[in-house]
């Protein structure tokens, strides 16, 4: 496993050069200039112009991109043009609230669509099942930027349950603070996954239902409830885990409209503000980063796999 | 792990994780319990952009001294309500009979929020970056700040400027005092101060970017002027809350669904069609707050707009109702306006040029098309996205441009791309944007060489000149009018389309606010 790991680490590297420059090339052609930004709107081209040569943005691209691509190979991930921190700072404190709300979004995700699809798969062409499956339907189709308004509208402004948005961290105010905080988001985020998982576990669990030896347990006598869950959702559990994996990626990768409608200081409106100013290094910095946890995510999806299930082997 | 695989514990923990969920859930809904006339120890204040520099002697983002200026940052002098220039660091200024020397006699005892005392070092230092590096040296010209005792400075001008205090007061970017230390430690890559140390009534406590901005009370600050006394950017101000924060919240939804649910206390610029949510309504306090002009500004330098004749013809075709209409949609939010000078109070405030104002007048727009000699160029009109006003006043001037037979082409970007194109000559004929309110012509955008757009044309740069050297009021109140006049009949720079206001609400809750320019937190409290 450790030279499959290994293998994985290293196939990592031309991928994440070859989107660095792609990345590169790609926010320098738009135009736009952030010693503009900076000054605003009413700046003379003489301030902006005497702003862009101290800055360094006069140089050529090439040179430029061979100035950023060696601070990266030395550690350094670059420096933000308007935030006076390190990148490691940036990113690590952007990347907490995403990260925050990706798991408790998940964490609703997983929480019902597993009991949800194993009583779909259960209850197969009842009622039940076809409730269930509109559900997910539902929960799949409605836009997540809509589903969020109509949750801040229905329990922020006319129940005055939660917040309407923002964001406090552990530190700061505590994790009963944080969580409440957390909860419309995660829940306009975690329904729209909720959707994907129910389906998901359905078809995985009918399949495996569908198999003898379930036949077998029930001629057996094993009770309905002990075979659905302990002998069905274990086998079943394979492509769940992958669409799991990929909801946190999905979750993690689009935060973003959940981070705009709440208000939320994460990975999402980082880049968005950062385009928006044209921050290079920190948009080049936030896309491998984000490219680099994407890869780590499917490695450990696919060390869970082989936990799961000693027939899978890593070469 | 071992004591894991046992069922009983497994399911104990499950039990565990679910009511610590179930905890946290009711805890969440709930909040801390709140006592009816309670003053709220923190105010939130939604801010809808966030500034990429709170350095206000540098950058013109109006959010960055909408959260600043007043509040953490001082001036020599500042308007009151009335526009009236009134003495703040400055405990009292003389100026010569002709106007070439003004002199400030510094408040003693004013404290930095690092603890130092301000004196003429740190002024010198401060008025003379804001000359060195902003558009106010093409009226000072050379002139500079001295020091003439520690709590006296001047400046001696080569001719004479009526108009000083008045750009102190008005103009962005802002001359802040701060520390000549401050200002000697500049970045010396982007220029901007790397401390935000004022001599406001409150001090920055700390700044999260995309997050918020901190500001706490400044202990140290004694207020000026007579007790409960404050008028504009002056007066008696006090932190009556000690914690400030301006939340960023780009989304204007989030603002208005924000201050309903009361996450918010205030917040700033709200979309128009969200108004009726709010007018009439005895939970909320509308601050409405002048923008500006909306304009559609020419290309003086390149390109078919070169030609007086073709910018008449434009501007003949415009109907300026419809398009503030169109732009700003609430009547309450926009006004027809003629004059250059938005503030009615301003003794420059003038309607000469009325006549040449919102004509859409599509047989005189013709003729002066064919006096142009126009064969049917395109016209290029470039616009952001970023600012729906602008962008509606777009469609509706691309349509009636295109009645009269202007081949009116729109050109939409977005903030950044538009701040760039707008400084290449070869890419547009026109843009149309929004400008501050000016308390002096010689602070109108599009008169500047320098500014984009280039009004280059000499009776219009010296007739300007002229009216900031000219000592006698009325005499230069004159000139300014027939300057005006000229403007608008004959040189054309830009076609200002109305005056636009801001929505900024306020719960019920929120007592002492004097809206002026900006949010001031002074004197500011919110009840539980």
């Amino acid at each position: 496993m450790g030279i499959y790991i290994l293998k994985r680490i290293l196939s990592m590297i031309p991928v994440l050069f070859i989107m660095s420059v792609i990345v590169f090339l790609l926010i320098h052609i738009i135009p736009g200039d952030p010693a503009k930004v900076m000054l605003g709107d009413q700046a003379t081209i003489v301030e902006v112009e005497a702003l862009h040569q101290s800055m360094g943005l006069d140089d050529p691209l090439p040179v430029q991109y061979l100035h950023w691509i060696t601070n990266v190979c030395s550690g350094q991930l670059g420096h933000s043009l308007f935030i006076n921190e390190s990148m490691g700072h940036i990113l690590i404190s952007h990347f907490f609230p995403t990260l925050q709300l990706t798991l408790y979004s998940l964490f609703f995700a997983v929480l019902l669509a597993i009991p949800l699809g194993l009583l779909a798969a259960n209850k197969k062409g009842s009622l039940i099942d076809e409730g269930i499956s509109s559900f997910a339907m539902l929960g799949i189709s409605v836009p997540s930027f809509l589903l969020g308004l109509l949750l801040v509208l229905a329990l922020s402004v006319k129940l005055s349950l939660l917040p309407s948005g923002g964001y406090k961290s552990i530190a700061s105010g505590g994790l009963a603070a944080n969580f409440r905080y957390m909860l419309l988001p995660a829940l306009t985020m975690g329904l729209v996954e909720l959707g994907l998982l129910v389906r998901m576990t359905r078809s995985s669990v009918l399949d495996i239902l569908s198999q003898d030896f379930i036949r077998m347990l029930h001629a057996k006598g094993v009770k309905g409830h002990v075979i659905l869950v302990k002998h069905a959702l274990k086998n079943a559990s394979l492509p769940i885990l992958t669409c799991v994996g990929q909801s946190f990626i999905g979750l993690l990768s689009n935060a973003a409209i959940a981070e705009t409608i709440f208000n939320i200081p994460g990975l999402g409106q980082l880049i968005i503000n950062s385009v928006t100013r044209r921050d290079y290094e920190v948009i080049q910095a936030v896309i491998l980063f984000v490219a680099i946890a994407n890869i780590i995510v499917y490695l450990c999806i696919d060390i869970f796999y082989m936990k799961i299930d000693p027939r899978v082997k890593l070469r | 792990m071992f004591l894991f695989k046992k069922k009983w514990i497994q399911k104990m923990f499950m039990g565990c994780v679910l009511t610590s969920f179930a905890g946290l859930f009711l805890t969440g809904c709930g909040g801390a319990p709140k006592n009816a006339g309670d003053i709220k120890s923190e105010i939130h204040v939604a801010v809808h952009a966030q500034p990429e520099s709170y350095d206000l002697d540098r950058t013109t983002a109006i959010v960055a001294r909408d959260i600043m200026l007043g509040n953490v940052f001082e001036m020599l002098v500042s308007f009151d309500r009335d526009y009236k220039i009134q003495p703040e660091l400055a405990e009292k200024f003389e100026v010569n009979s002709d106007y070439t020397e003004y002199t400030y006699f510094l408040r003693k005892g004013v404290k930095f929020h690092n603890g130092q005392e301000m004196k003429a070092d740190d002024v010198v230092a401060s008025m003379n970056r804001w000359l060195n590096d902003t558009a106010a040296k093409n009226i000072m010209g050379d002139a500079r700040f001295t020091k003439v005792d520690d709590y006296t400075v001047k400046i001696h001008l080569n001719n004479p400027c009526t108009v000083l205090n008045d750009m102190i007061c008005s103009m962005i970017p802002s001359p802040i005092i701060v520390p000549k230390a401050v200002i000697d430690a500049v970045d010396p890559k982007t220029r901007m101060i790397q401390e935000y140390i004022g001599t406001g009534p409150y001090k920055v406590d700390s700044i999260k970017q995309d997050d918020y901005v901190k500001l706490v009370k400044n202990d140290a600050y004694k207020p000026y002027g007579e007790v409960g006394k404050s008028s504009g950017w002056n007066g008696y101000k006090e932190a009556k809350t000690p914690i400030i924060y301006f939340n960023f919240v780009k989304d204007p939804s989030t603002r208005v669904s924000g201050i309903k649910s009361g996450e918010y206390d205030i917040a700033l610029q709200l979309p128009l069609d969200s108004y009726s949510e709010f007018k009439g309504k005895n939970d909320f306090t509308i601050f409405k707050e002048a923008g500006g002009n909306i304009i559609l500004s020419y290309n003086k330098k390149q390109g078919i707009s070169t030609n007086p004749k073709l910018r008449q013809a434009v501007n003949a075709a415009l109907n300026s109702a419809e398009i503030m209409k169109a732009a700003m949609v609430e009547p309450e939010f926009y006004k027809l306006n003629s004059s250059y000078m938005m503030n009615e109070k301003s003794k420059w405030y003038t309607d000469i040029g009325k006549t040449w104002y919102n004509q859409h007048d599509a047989g005189k727009a013709k003729a002066l098309l064919v006096q142009a000699g126009y064969q049917g160029e395109p016209f290029r009109i470039l616009v952001t996205s970023s600012y729906q006003e602008y962008y509606n006043a777009a469609i509706v001037i691309e349509q009636e441009l295109k009645e009269i037979g202007i081949n009116a082409q729109l050109s939409v970007v977005d903030w950044g791309t538009f701040l760039t194109t707008r400084k290449d000559a070869s890419q547009y004929d026109a843009f149309i944007t929004g400008t501050t309110v000016p308390a002096v012509p010689n602070q109108i955008l599009y008169l500047s060489p320098v500014w984009d757009g280039w009004a280059t044309d000499s009776h219009v740069q010296t007739e300007l000149k002229d009216i900031t050297a000219t000592v006698d009021t009325k005499e230069a109140v004159t000139k300014w009018q027939q300057l005006q006049k000229y403007c608008w009949e004959e040189y054309v720079p830009a076609s200002p389309l109305g005056d636009y206001f801001r929505l900024n609400v306020g719960t019920s809750k929120v007592k002492g606010m004097d809206w002026f320019e900006g949010p001031h937190m002074w004197n500011v409290t919110v009840s539980e």
